[in-house]
């Protein structure tokens, strides 16, 4: 197996440019997927919500997710469009990532 | 669409924001990157011959048709949802492998309804086949959006 996905970078550097420039930022990731872009992103998050509405594609996402990354990403199996979060959850996200997904 | 993405505004932070990346609505191409392994070792560009694109049948408008209704949710969630457009870029995102069968058998996996045709595939591996160390490619056009609430 030889794939390589953005050889050159230019996604994380586009979203690096993007990202707001502040310690421990909370981002609310929807349509993670198998966790391509978040693993590449995380470094610069303190806490990542990531949800998709996909179970085989989260299941991938786990098996493959870096022991340090677990403490800081929680995965949900859901659509955008029935995510509740319930009062007392942290719910202000510095971001709302929309990952390849609208 | 548009309310999936007016739905974030009650989780963000009063000064966060959204940030969209979704394809732009051009074809995916296919290219081979013949002598890519000297080139890269001699600090050259490698050749890059366009032998397709990528076929994508995921709805019934078309991959195109979604990416462009992802463009109209935006501007509509701008034009009539208060959000506002902090910027936008574009950026080429490749899909690299040393053979068009695992580009072909990773976009059937991982794309909604996407695959190589035979004559892309007949192509690149002729390509490859004579030109050792090439690589074959799919190139998306990607917007990148970041939205304040």
């Amino acid at each position: 197996m030889s794939l390589r996905l953005d050889p050159e970078g230019h996604e994380i550097a586009a979203l690096a440019a993007f990202m707001p420039a502040r310690h421990g930022l909370r981002v609310l990731e929807i349509g993670c997927g198998d966790g391509r872009l978040t693993r590449r992103y995380a470094h610069m998050a303190a806490r990542i919500l990531a949800i998709d509405s996909s179970a085989p594609e989260l299941d991938e996402f786990r098996a493959t997710m870096p022991a340090e990354l677990a403490r800081r990403i929680e995965l949900r199996e859901s659509p955008i469009e029935a995510l509740e979060i319930p009062a007392g959850d942290d719910v202000d996200f510095d971001v709302a990532l929309l990952s390849w997904s609208l | 669409m548009v309310d999936a993405l007016n739905r974030t505004r009650r989780w963000l932070r009063p000064d966060g924001c959204l940030i969209d990346l979704h394809p732009a609505a051009d074809t995916a191409c296919v290219e081979v990157r013949t002598q890519a392994e000297a080139s890269r070792r001699a600090g050259l560009q490698p050749s890059v011959v366009r032998v397709g694109e990528v076929q994508d049948e995921s709805d019934a408008k078309g991959p195109l048709g979604r990416h462009h209704a992802a463009d109209l949710a935006l501007d509509e969630a701008i034009a009539k949802h208060g959000w506002t457009l902090d910027a936008r870029a574009r950026f080429s995102f490749s899909t690299e492998a040393d053979s068009a069968e695992e580009v072909d058998a990773y976009l059937r996996r991982k794309w909604r309804a996407a695959k190589l045709d035979t004559r892309t595939l007949d192509r690149a591996n002729a390509l490859v086949r004579d030109n050792p160390g090439a690589t074959v490619r799919v190139i998306e056009e990607v917007m990148i959006s970041k939205l304040r609430p």
